[in-house]
């Protein structure tokens, strides 16, 4: 999933005749006091960062004139929101509103299509009164029709002469919303005027990679990795991608860094890590890091993987669990990661590693592995016993090491 | 008996010239799966592993009766694949291809729905009734390993531990009557329950074992199946991902799902699925003790 930020989200929806406030992006404080100044009258300052729940951090300021916007600029810029540095900001006319809704189109499992949600209440801490908002199911095959629009707008509360407006606004974002592939799109909050004119205060849009392909125009506009990370990629995550795609079609390779834990966690596919991470984490053990690995991989990017989880500070374990697979070539992993130990001189007496694979050749990566001293099992052990095995391995070395330093006290003494 | 699929399934490969196609072309006839036709436009007249290719589905419809589709066509072609399938009348189309745009594959899986068609997938590693016959290449060459025949069903969101639990089931001293690789994708075309229904009325199936994972409304579903009655036999999930709530991190953690709906974590699906009468495993290899005892 990727994320478009808000000023390009903003610049879809005047496209797509969705009604926006005046807004500037800005990079520095002279830029957002010249976009103040344009529009010369109260604004708002916003922190152009693809997380949700700004207003609540303090990262949506409002500013009376340019002096004001330009010290608000000041204190955002640089800073750090939610783990996004913040570079640009989005400066935009304050629009004084009698109501606030709030809009969301997104795709609904039970439905099996898209959904309109919506809420005459909207603004900050809707996420708190989920009970107030409306979920109305569209049929995919009939799209939204400007009369359902209306409908749906009524049955969420609405009234009279709004209806028009609000229902054609919901026409042009389903609109938006199939156009730009989009998986989420959200206005919250969708402001009424005094004058009853609708604008869309803020503009969440989030599209489906796949779909994105298909659209130079928009793949531009899209800030990568925001929802596989939830933050900036690490150093070492960013690594991990290269290797993933210097062989785009043969396997992937997924590695999250967690920033706490000692064990490096190699398992897989998507199914098999979520199973590991929940029997690691039961029995109290901490992964370094979370990976998903599937599809049978090249040898060289097995091994860039096998090389970043065991090169990372603090590793004190190394467990590498995967579900019984006709397509795993046991032998291809197992010489990855002797390779891996070997150019990182680990020494698996050091370091316990335990390895869970049941695939094609797997006589042959059993000898590879314990030969280099790693554990080994097939379909002798369960994946979940596979884990525990590795946890008992890591805790009898650390009592080990504790009678050891013990000792080392008492000939002291 | 099993669901889906058995010895007398007639099935068309979508995409059968392609590496992954024949593939599963060879392995599906090795088992003993009946595979009349396959397709590619163009490739007309050709003849994969003994399986003659036609340009459309129609056209492999004038010559040979088809009661399923595989579909290994490319990610930008596949939701027309099965809209094809469900257009020639085909009623059960089981799709391996992953990364389809979720708006062309909500729309086809929306059609196929329109039309009463069966979709199994996207993303899905196929199906199998084990000693009978498979669909796609699930359990490779060696499907006795993982997959007997026996009372169990499986379903799974995750191709992987589709084999594994199916294997589990093994452990446990039984085997299975068919196992589901669902699909793993946000959308997919039979949910939990809609596959539980089919198991429901197979007299062979004395049980379920599903592997689910959070983010969607499939597990809720199966829930009120369970609870209003429609679902009689023994339920036994394992709901992964309990360690997300140990965690800061806000990364994506396995299938599509978990993003759009934020609402419903491991804990809370584990707790909707036991109210309902659900043998909930608290880790996975709890499982086999389940299946024992549910089949006691």
């Amino acid at each position: 999933m990727a994320r478009i930020l808000e000023h390009r989200a903003k610049d879809l929806f005047k496209q797509f005749g969705i009604p926006v406030p005046e807004y500037y992006a800005c990079a520095s404080e002279a830029e957002v006091r010249e976009a103040a100044g344009k529009i010369n009258k109260k604004v708002v300052v916003k922190a152009l960062v693809p997380v949700g729940g700004r207003g609540k951090i303090g990262a949506v300021k409002f500013a009376e004139n340019a002096n004001e916007a330009a010290a608000a600029g000041k204190e955002l810029l640089n800073r750090d929101i939610k783990r996004w540095p913040c570079r640009q900001l989005l400066v935009e006319e304050f629009i004084p509103a009698t109501d606030e809704y709030y809009v969301s189109i997104t795709f609904d499992s039970r439905s099996r299509g898209p959904v309109i949600i919506l809420g005459c209440q909207g603004g900050i801490g809707v996420e708190e009164n989920l009970s107030s908002l409306k979920k109305f199911p569209v049929d995919i095959r009939q799209g939204l029709r400007g009369f359902a629009a209306r409908e749906i707008w009524e049955q969420a509360g609405l009234s009279g002469k709004l209806l028009r407006p609000a229902g054609e606004l919901l026409e042009n974002l389903y609109r938006l919303f199939c156009e730009c592939s989009g998986k989420l799109i959200e206005i919250n909050p969708l402001l009424r005027r005094a004058d009853d004119k609708f604008v869309a205060a803020d503009a969440v849009l989030i599209v489906d990679d796949e779909g994105v392909k298909k659209r130079p125009a928009l793949m531009e506009m899209v800030e990568y990795g925001v929802e596989n990370f939830g933050r900036p990629p690490t150093e070492r995550e960013q690594e991990m991608i290269r290797i993933d795609q210097l062989d785009p079609y043969r396997g992937t390779a997924r590695f999250v860094e967690l920033g706490e834990g000692d064990i490096g966690f190699m398992c897989g596919g998507g199914g098999g890590s979520l199973v590991m991470m929940d029997t690691v984490t039961r029995y109290q053990g901490r992964p370094l890091n979370y990976t998903e690995m599937g599809g049978n991989p090249t040898e060289r990017k097995m091994l860039g993987l096998a090389k970043t989880v065991l090169s990372q500070p603090g590793l004190k374990g190394f467990l590498r669990v995967g579900n019984i697979s006709s397509n795993t070539q046991v032998d291809i992993v197992a010489k990855a990661l002797v390779k891996a130990v070997e150019e990182l001189g680990i020494d698996p007496k050091q370091v316990p590693m335990v390895v869970r694979a049941a695939g094609l050749h797997e006589d042959e990566g059993r000898k590879i592995l314990e030969e280099a001293g790693i554990a080994y099992f097939s379909d002798e052990f369960t994946m979940v016993q596979a884990g525990k095995k590795l946890l008992e391995m890591m805790r009898q070395k650390a009592a080990k090491e504790a009678v050891e330093s013990g000792k080392e006290e008492v000939i002291l003494k | 008996m099993s669901i889906l699929v058995d010895h007398n399934t007639r099935v068309l490969i979508s995409g059968i010239t392609g590496r992954e196609g024949q593939i599963a072309a060879r392995l599906m006839l090795n088992y003993g799966t009946k595979v009349v036709a396959g397709t590619n436009p163009g490739r007309e007249g050709e003849i994969v592993e003994g399986v003659p290719v036609y340009n459309s589905m129609k056209a492999a419809g004038k010559d040979h009766a088809v009661d399923a589709a595989l579909i290994y066509v490319p990610p930008a072609g596949a939701a027309d694949s099965i809209i094809e399938a469900v257009d020639a009348g085909i009623g059960l189309v089981i799709v391996i291809t992953e990364r389809i745009p979720i708006h062309e594959a909500c729309l086809a899986l929306s059609i196929a729905r329109k039309k009463g068609a069966v979709v199994i997938g996207p993303n899905s590693l196929g199906v199998i009734s084990p000693g009978k016959a498979k669909i796609g290449t699930i359990g490779g060459a060696k499907e006795e390993r993982c997959y007997t025949p026996g009372p169990v069903g499986v379903i799974s969101r995750s191709g992987g531990m589709t084999t594994e639990t199916s294997w589990m089931v093994k452990k446990a001293g039984f085997g299975c009557s068919t196992s589901i690789s669902a699909g793993g994708d946000y959308l997919i075309g039979a949910s939990f329950a809609d596959l539980a229904a089919l198991f429901e009325s197979d007299a062979e199936t004395k049980a379920l074992v599903l592997f689910c994972e959070p983010g969607t409304s499939y597990e809720e579903e199966l829930a009120e199946a369970v609870e209003n009655g429609s679902l009689k036999k023994p339920v036994i999930a394992y709901v992964a991902g309990a360690f997300l709530s140990q965690i800061s991190s806000q990364a994506k953690f396995g299938h599509a799902g978990a993003i759009l709906e934020k609402g419903r974590s491991t804990a809370e699906i584990r707790r909707r699925l036991a109210k309902a009468g659900v043998r909930v495993a608290e880790e996975y290899d709890d499982i086999i003790p389940l299946i024992q005892e549910a089949l006691a």
